[in-house]
């Protein structure tokens, strides 16, 4: 038990050392993008959820070594997670604590696979979902398809390839649809093999 | 105390950046070209840091072993009678190894601080020093550490010149080798070592 209110605690002390950007500039920021892409993309749906999966894992292969970088700075030590539970733990408490400042909390835990519950989400803060009319039938776009905050499973998906966990993430329920809280099941397809490259190899 | 030359691996081993300051080190890469007896179509340099990857993939699983469980298993230097090299290796795979001469201590809580080269090579893990900090009365606070000093590097002039970079894509492969061109992560961290009081 007190492992995790270490990880708690290393979380609270590194969002109190990022630098912080106004929250409504974050959000609104984000839902240009959004609108951007749509344009990009003539509304096709599916495929702006693909290209924010695919920005977020941009984001993610950096977010590790940023992580690592800030709790060495501040002192804190973040170990090598020894199985699924602390790295959910860390991703959860540490990661989006430090990085948005917001809680997350882990559940439905298996060998592997986890979810993780946001209950607060500041891209979303500002956003609702255009509600189809009977009329236009399946002219329009369907916009319960629109995943709005998928760049988070590109940015886990990004991060954790980083250190060799090969995972598929996506959102189950998301708060823009009418569920209570987002959450985003998060699947581990293999653990890549830690080893020297080809060079090193004895022939 | 004399900095010798720094080499960044990613984790398959891969050099991602390698540079020789001192004199001694120039001269030896030098001597290493023109003298290089390696199979044609290999660069004697680049095999001798294969080398040192080599060794340090090999020390770190064998220290692994060796720590107890639950304790911090990481290499932290290497030392013979020549040369120290401080080592330290992130969760995400990336190694940088220092070489340094002997009278430059690891880390702080060391015990074997400036303490003469022995005739024969000396390992220092994490494990095996105890909580002596502060033991020696000639470390204060202007003494450099040369782990400490990776860290540093590490935390301040990676992520912030490499990580940060838009030419970044993950922490191995021939684009980060590019990509660590592109940026000032060599002027920044040249100004960092030569700001080093140990430096010469």
């Amino acid at each position: 038990m007190s492992k995790s209110a270490n990880i708690a605690a290393a979380g609270h002390a590194l969002w109190a050392n990022t630098p912080k950007v106004n929250t409504e500039l974050f959000a609104l920021t984000y839902g240009s993008l959004i609108t951007e892409i749509l344009r990009d993309y003539d509304q096709d749906i599916s495929e702006v959820n693909v290209q924010l999966e695919r920005i977020g894992h941009s984001i993610g292969v950096r977010c590790v070594d940023e992580l690592l970088a800030k709790s060495e700075v501040n002192g804190i030590n973040i170990p090598m997670c020894r199985d699924l539970r602390e790295t959910a733990e860390v991703i959860a408490k540490i990661g989006f604590r430090m990085f948005l400042g917001v809680n997350c909390d882990v559940g439905k835990l298996t060998d592997k696979s986890f979810s993780l519950y946001l209950s607060e989400n500041p891209l979303n803060i500002f956003v609702e979902l255009p509600s189809m009319s009977e009329d236009e039938g399946g002219s329009g776009p369907d916009w319960n398809q629109l995943k709005y905050s998928n760049i988070y499973c590109g940015v886990i998906r990004g991060a954790l390839e980083q250190v060799n966990l090969k995972v598929e993430c996506s959102f189950v329920r998301d708060v823009l649809r009418g569920d209570e809280v987002n959450e985003i099941r998060v699947n581990v397809k293999e653990v890549l093999a830690e080893g020297a490259g080809e060079d090193y190899h004895e022939e | 105390m004399v900095v010798h030359s720094i080499n960044i691996f990613d984790k398959k081993g891969k050099i991602l950046f390698t540079k020789a300051y001192s004199p001694v080190a120039i001269k030896q890469e030098r001597y290493l070209l023109e003298s290089g007896t390696a199979e044609p179509g290999s660069d004697p340099v680049t095999e001798q840091k294969k080398l040192i990857f080599g060794m340090l993939f090999s020390l770190r699983e064998l220290v692994g072993n060796l720590t107890p469980e639950h304790s911090n298993k990481s290499l932290q230097s290497i030392q013979t009678a020549s040369a120290t090299v401080h080592t330290y290796e992130t969760l995400s795979g990336l190694r940088f190894a220092l070489y340094t001469s002997n009278d430059v201590p690891t880390c702080k809580f060391s015990e074997r601080t400036a303490a003469g080269a022995a005739d024969t090579p000396m390992l220092t893990s994490s494990s095996t020093t105890a909580g002596g900090g502060g033991t020696s009365s000639a470390l204060d606070s202007t003494t450099a550490f040369g782990r400490d000093a990776l860290v540093h590097i590490y935390s301040n002039i990676w992520v912030e010149c490499v990580v940060r970079s838009p030419m970044y894509v993950g922490n191995s492969g021939d684009a980060l080798v590019e990509c660590i061109k592109s940026t000032s992560f060599e002027k920044e961290l040249d100004s960092y070592i030569s700001s080093l009081s140990w430096f010469q």
